[in-house]
């Protein structure tokens, strides 16, 4: 059974229906992109996972339990985690505290038996993964916006998901950082995570995820390897229009 | 904590006991006033300043306590210690049962049915005045036999202390970091596994105890009591007034927000209502320019530190002790 | 008969004036995306005005309800130009949180101004029409017969202007789509601005026109204030005619509500509570309104 299954799910907002019967399947350690036009309805599927939203109609199971309905902290805490394409860090809390947020909401249920000292320690570690821990102290809100965007990743990892959904990581950020990020999602992917990732930046998403599905207007249109989507008919038309 | 928050907090403790020495009697029914609003003050600044909840119910909390403790010492012959227990537990019953109702409420959606409520709770011990007396005033056993105010002073710096003490730890724990995160950013919170929906009805719950724990408190001091003394929209303006001149986001600052203003007005009385007018005025040209209140982020700035949220270095955590790791336990699944 | 007959029409001034203030309200909220929580006290500024221009100034009552209107709208144009337009060029962080509190701050303000400069008394203000009128078989005073022509030829006067004319359409722009309506030329600052000043213009009216009926004073803008809150979540947020029919059934439902119950003076007491357990029960069952949009978060 895959890890992440999810079924015919619909999502209407008034008389729009933004997700139309959409179903696809998500493998332990697969590294997913998701592409599609604007309004393609990308970011509403993630919503709709992480529990931001709740599903018109569908089904979504994870690791063998339905989580749809279920409310966003409740899957945050099975194991999904999730950034948002607009950074929504703490901005008056300092890095730190951001990081400490999720490391005190998730009781121990992956048994490392950390006490608060271990939780801080842990949050030092990722922070010296991004290269962040010289700014512990400072307020979130005075990060560049490419530190900000790695203060979510940093405190998605605080809760040691399983599964990682990264809405547009790549957006508005300079190829140096760019080029870190993407070293960074390899590392973790390394170390057994599942990545589903939402970018636009179609040339960075091409050469990072081994699998691609393709939405537009709400629906599947594509679900392959990055050669196969780039040579897909329908994938073309809905990307260039007529 | 920080050396020079508890030298601070040392010392304004320690003036608090000795004002009765140098004050008497109306000054000192002053200070009983300003204490009073200070835990009112306080207790609106956890639910709004810190975990974003911009309710207008605190007062009717308040005045919903006092005509509880004030009853059933009157009709059922509770002693008065009991009533106000009994009072604020009231409250924080009531106080639980509106935050589970503005769950799904934010903004100014929020603002007005906790408006809604007030006034409807305003209007209902008003019309019930067989029971409540209404506007005719309501006569309450005082707390003390005594005509001496001192006592009653006490009363309220310990019920103030006290209160501020648990607050404050409150705060500094992980739920004050929950708080500050739904402040922050509700929707992000819970996607980093906050329960927004518990901690969000907590603050309401412990919001409403220490509200409720003021209103009963008021009760038996002043003796009398009418519901638009207590719960008019226009006090519960002026005790949000004391939290925002003093500093939205901080416990201190309310007190002294509290404190000021109180002593303020009763200062201007020469100007009659022009003493209002000016606090109004203070109170939206300090939003207006200085988002955050006026007298604890100018204590910050003057300090040396920057005009934000006060920062804790070190975050202290045991709400909960933590399970000691099993020997040879697994890590990971 | 005679006795429901009269309460009904009762209903319906009150209704009338309500909806004034519903529909200032409502306006604010589509094109501001904010609640003022200072309306009742615009409300009462309108009604002071125009009883000092008709008492001091002997102006004739009817034109003072109009003069009033203007100075209302100029006392909505500076509140916006000091207090709310920084929310709209980004000086403010968490602009939620500031337009409750700083609205709600200058209705305490404008209460208390009021209190000192008019005196917390109660007046009466002059007659527009001195008298009585019958009508089939009830018989009505002039003034109420004044103020429901008013209030309909003003409602009337502002959904012309906001359906046909070119500012209409410019608010109604706004009002849907800040971002696009500048980029078609529309200025939002200047429409925030006119939204605000016609919105508050229209309580100051309603506060105007209640001067001969009921008698004024400082508070009286409290539970008016509280009343439009219930009808524009009762309606909707942003939808106008949501807000007239709101007033309507509102102003029957206090009038002819008082009366079932048995003993008056508690019927009476708890008249006003109907509306504010009208506005609780809605915000529970459905937290955006019975017609109108999704609150729209500011950031």
């Amino acid at each position: 059974m895959a890890m992440l299954e999810v079924v015919d799910l619909v999502k209407d907002f008034g008389g729009i229906r933004a997700v139309n019967k959409l179903s696809f399947e998500v493998e332990e350690n697969e590294l997913l992109g998701i592409i599609g036009p604007n309004g393609s309805g990308k970011t509403t599927t993630i919503n709709l996972i992480s529990g931001t939203l709740k599903p018109t109609a569908g089904r979504i199971t994870f690791e063998g339990r339905r989580i749809d309905g279920l409310p966003p902290y409740e899957i945050a805490k099975r194991g999904i985690g999730r950034t948002f394409q607009v950074t929504q860090v703490f901005r008056r809390m300092t890095v730190m505290e951001n990081m400490l947020v999720p490391a005190f909401s998730t009781p121990k249920l992956r048994s490392d038996g950390q006490d608060h000292h271990g939780q801080r320690r842990k949050a030092l570690e990722i922070l010296k993964f991004l290269k962040l821990d010289h700014l512990r102290n400072e307020y979130a809100r005075n990060l560049s916006g490419g530190q900000q965007k790695l203060l979510e990743i940093g405190r998605i990892l605080m809760l040691d998901p399983e599964v990682i959904m990264l809405d547009e990581p790549f957006a508005g950020v300079h190829p140096k950082l760019k080029a870190e990020i993407h070293e960074y999602i390899r590392e973790m992917h390394r170390e057994g995570r599942t990545f589903i990732i939402i970018s636009h930046d179609l040339q960075t998403i091409f050469t990072l995820c081994e699998r691609l599905i393709v939405l537009s207007g709400g629906e599947k249109i594509c679900d392959g390897t990055p050669q196969e989507v780039k040579e897909d008919e329908r994938v073309i038309e809905a990307y260039l229009g007529e | 904590m920080a050396k020079r928050s508890l030298i601070g907090s040392g010392v304004a403790i320690l003036l608090g006991l000795l004002v009765p020495l140098f004050i008497k009697s109306y000054w000192l029914h002053v200070s009983i006033m300003a204490l009073y609003y200070a835990l009112l003050a306080a207790s609106w600044t956890m639910l709004a300043g810190f975990a974003g909840q911009f309710s207008f119910a605190t007062m009717a909390l308040a005045g919903i306590s006092a005509y509880t403790s004030a009853l059933l010492v009157l009709k059922a012959g509770i002693p008065i210690w009991l009533g106000m227990i009994a009072g604020a537990l009231m409250a924080t019953v009531v106080g639980l049962l509106v935050g589970a109702l503005v769950l799904r409420m934010s903004g100014p959606y929020l603002a007005l049915f906790t408006i809604a409520f007030s006034e409807i709770v305003r209007i209902t011990l008003n019309a019930e005045y067989q029971l409540t007396r209404g506007d005719m005033g309501l006569t309450v056993p005082h707390l003390y036999a005594t005509v001496s105010k001192v006592p009653y002073y006490y009363t309220i710096l310990g019920l103030l202390v006290a209160s501020l003490v648990i607050m404050w730890a409150i705060l500094r724990s992980r739920y004050g970091l929950f708080f500050r995160a739904i402040r922050e950013d509700e929707q992000a919170a819970a996607a980093m596994g906050v329960n927004t929906v518990r901690y969000k009805i907590l603050a309401f719950v412990i919001s409403s105890f220490f509200a409720g724990v003021a209103g009963g408190f008021f009760a038996h001091y002043i003796g009398t009591l009418t519901p638009n003394s207590i719960m008019e929209i226009p006090r519960m303006g002026l005790v949000i007034a004391m939290s925002v001149i003093g500093g939205i986001e901080s416990l201190a600052g309310a007190v002294a927000g509290a404190t000021v203003v109180e002593f303020l007005q009763e200062y201007l009385r020469v100007i009659g209502m022009w003493r209002f007018v000016i606090f109004g005025l203070a109170l939206v040209l300090i939003l207006r320019f200085s988002q955050n209140g006026l007298i604890y982020p100018l204590y910050q700035r003057l300090a040396g530190r920057r005009v934000e949220l006060r920062r804790e270095p070190e975050l202290e955590l045991e709400l909960e002790p933590e399970p000691k790791p099993k020997p040879g336990a697994e890590t990971g699944t | 008969m005679e006795f429901f007959a009269a309460q009904a029409l009762n209903g319906l001034v009150i209704g009338l004036l309500y909806a004034l203030m519903a529909v200032g309200l409502s306006l604010i909220f589509s094109v501001l995306k904010l609640v003022n929580f200072a309306h009742g006290e615009c409300y009462m500024m309108g009604a002071f005005v125009s009883y000092y221009l008709a008492t001091l100034f002997g102006v004739n009552p009817i034109l003072s309800v109009f003069l009033a209107m203007i100075a209302v709208f100029l006392l909505g144009a500076v509140i916006h130009q000091l207090f709310l337009k920084p929310i709209y060029t980004e000086r403010v962080e968490r602009k939620d949180e500031y337009a409750i509190l700083i609205t709600f701050g200058l209705g305490i303000f404008l209460q208390n101004l009021a209190m000192s400069i008019f005196g917390p008394w109660t007046k009466r203000s002059p007659d527009f029409l001195p008298g009585t009128t019958l009508l089939g078989f009830l018989t009505v005073d002039n003034n109420r017969l004044v103020v429901s022509a008013a209030a309909v030829l003003i409602v009337t006067a502002l959904l012309i202007v906001i359906g046909k004319t070119f500012v209409g359409k410019a608010l109604r722009a706004v009002s849907q789509d800040r971002d696009a309506a500048a980029i078609v030329g529309v200025n939002s600052q200047r429409m925030n601005l006119l939204a605000f000043g016609i919105g508050v213009a229209l309580a100051g009216g309603a506060g105007a026109l209640i001067g001969p009926i009921f008698l004024i004073s400082p508070v009286m803008g409290i539970l008016p204030g509280i009343k439009s809150f219930v009808i524009i979540v009762l309606g909707g947020m942003g939808s106008i005619k949501g807000a007239i029919i709101g007033s309507l059934l509102l102003g029957q439902i206090e009038s002819l509500g008082s009366v079932f119950f048995l003993d008056p003076t508690r019927g009476l007491a708890y008249k006003n509570a109907f509306g504010v357990l009208l506005l609780a029960i809605v915000l529970l069952l459905r937290p955006t309104g019975l017609f109108g949009e999704r609150h729209v978060r500011m950031e």
